[in-house]
């Protein structure tokens, strides 16, 4: 049965009026629980304390924003460069993925916060660093995805490819490739949330701007409610990313609307 | 198993003593596969399921090397060459992230022709194949049927003279399927090609065919196959074959050839 517009125009209002329902009533729940004296204040700022900082900030925490989001959009870039150029020579050479694959299971079992003051260690306290740490973070997601992407393509459709006489690459750019990049999107979602995360973890080592250090401040000056205005901001930093690799995924894979309907 | 000097010269693909193995040797699948295909003409392997019939179009192909015996071209050894002669395997295997045009004319662009002019040259051929008003559609919008014909034009685009196929039509609903074969047929006469079909549904087989080889044995117990009866079907010139005593009679020996217990 064909669906109306008018029922997919409702079900896209639902879609973003139920989960906006929800933030709200769990906000005014949050506020009502800090007037209240439910939970001291000193403790836990209330939603409002939160967003009169937000503002009152809003220069500063914009300028630390910038730094934190150039540092974690380099390092993912770097990531998934490293990590698909590692899934293709792994996919081409069976010899270096049993080489690499313990490899790269042991490198994810190592925790960022061990690592971090290693980089800040060697690289100082400049954007290197924290380039690297989040390179080093989203690199994995990207190159596991890639390499079970490359791995799933059906071996007729390969067989298919050389009856019309084609060559490793056109195989590897026609086949592979769109084959794996449904996986690489999955990877790469998975990528820009620790991006974000790397990034403010490496700057609460040691820097001079961005979230993680402003964070650090105003810890030590116990403002509680600065502290969550820039979780929020770390939070719509991740958000912003994440609907960044949405769009590009729908721009590169037009095919996939088609499917879905 | 040669046809006679009226059917037409020199078959365009030749089978000489074929012997085809899995696991690099250690397990005949099927020896001394002797059979041949002349233009225009569509003839059909039949066999029963795990009997070998895909090994033997994959080495027709040149997808893999027979241990004996040579795969000719007109004449040519072509064995161990893939490319040469078109392959249509049992999935339509269209390409999802490539419109139904540019799905049909890949072997063009694979074969160095500039994207815009293969296009053209599909798009010629659209009608042809039923697929007018498809171009722009990904092949998840089309039908089964839809899809199988986007397949036969990719192989026709192929460029060879000669296609194999495997189980075509086998992902089709009745109706479509029976559309499919008389469209396969008309087409492939009327285009020269020397098509190879195998399946193991003898309705296909005899519907289909104008020589009907019958493939039998057990590899997977260690009987290798081979060709065990060439079945001729003359079509008297009816509407409906498929009722007529002479289809039942060419089913029963087919069934026959097979080992199937037949009732008469």
């Amino acid at each position: 049965m064909m669906r109306l517009p008018l029922h997919d125009a409702r079900r896209d209002v639902r879609d973003i009026v139920v989960p906006l329902i929800t933030i709200v009533a769990l906000l005014v729940v949050w506020e009502l629980a800090i007037r209240s004296g439910l939970v001291p204040n000193f403790l836990l700022p209330s939603p409002t304390q939160v967003a009169a900082s937000l503002v009152e900030d809003a220069p500063l925490l914009f300028d630390h924003a910038i730094s934190t989001f150039g540092e974690a959009l380099l390092g993912l870039a770097l990531g998934v460069s490293v990590g698909f150029v590692v899934a293709v020579i792994m996919d081409r050479f069976e010899l270096v993925a049993l080489a690499l694959n313990p490899l790269l299971t042991v490198s994810q079992t190592i925790p960022t916060v061990a690592v971090a003051p290693l980089l800040v260690l060697w690289f100082g306290y400049g954007m290197l660093p924290k380039v690297l740490l989040v390179a080093l973070t989203t690199f994995f997601p990207i190159a596991i995805s890639l390499v079970g992407g490359f791995r799933s393509v059906d071996p007729d459709l390969i067989d298919l490819m050389r009856t019309m006489r084609a060559n490793e690459w056109q195989i590897f750019w026609r086949v592979k490739l769109p084959t794996a990049a449904e996986e690489f999107f999955s990877g790469l979602r998975i990528s820009a949330t620790y991006a974000i995360v790397g990034a403010v973890i490496a700057e609460w080592l040691g820097g001079f701007t961005g979230l993680g250090v402003y964070m650090t401040r105003v810890r030590k000056s116990f403002g509680y409610d600065r502290m969550f205005a820039s979780i929020v901001v770390i939070s719509a930093c991740s958000c912003l990313l994440m609907y960044a690799v949405n769009l590009l995924e729908r721009l590169c894979l037009p095919w996939r609307r088609a499917e879905r309907k | 198993m040669m046809l006679p000097d009226d059917a037409g010269g020199r078959p365009a693909l030749e089978a000489c003593g074929l012997t085809l193995s899995w696991d690099g040797g250690m397990h005949v699948v099927a020896e001394g596969i002797d059979l041949d295909v002349h233009g225009g003409e569509v003839v059909c392997l039949v066999g029963r399921s795990g009997c070998g019939k895909t090994t033997i179009l994959h080495a027709l192909a040149g997808l893999t090397r027979p241990v004996r015996g040579r795969v000719l071209l007109h004449g040519e050894d072509v064995t161990g060459q893939p490319g040469r002669v078109s392959y249509m395997l049992q999935k339509d295997l269209l390409l999802p992230n490539l419109r139904v045009l540019d799905n049909a004319s890949l072997p063009l662009v694979l074969g160095g022709m500039p994207r815009a002019e293969a296009r053209q040259r599909a798009d010629g051929l659209f009608a042809r194949f039923g697929l007018e008003g498809t171009q722009e559609l990904w092949p998840s919008q089309l039908s089964g049927g839809m899809r199988q014909r986007a397949a036969f034009l990719r192989t026709y685009l192929m460029g060879n003279e000669v296609a194999l196929l495997d189980e075509p039509f086998s992902a089709l609903d009745a109706i479509t399927r029976q559309e499919l074969r008389t469209w396969y047929v008309g087409m492939s006469r009327e285009l020269g090609i020397a098509s190879l079909v195998i399946t193991h549904d003898v309705d296909e087989a005899v519907s289909l065919a104008s020589r009907v080889l019958v493939l039998a044995g057990s590899p997977a117990e260690g009987k290798p196959s081979a060709i065990v009866g060439e079945v001729r079907i003359e079509r008297p010139g009816v509407d409906d074959f498929s009722i007529t005593h002479a289809y039942v009679d060419i089913k029963r020996e087919v069934m026959g050839l097979l080992g199937a217990e037949v009732a008469r």
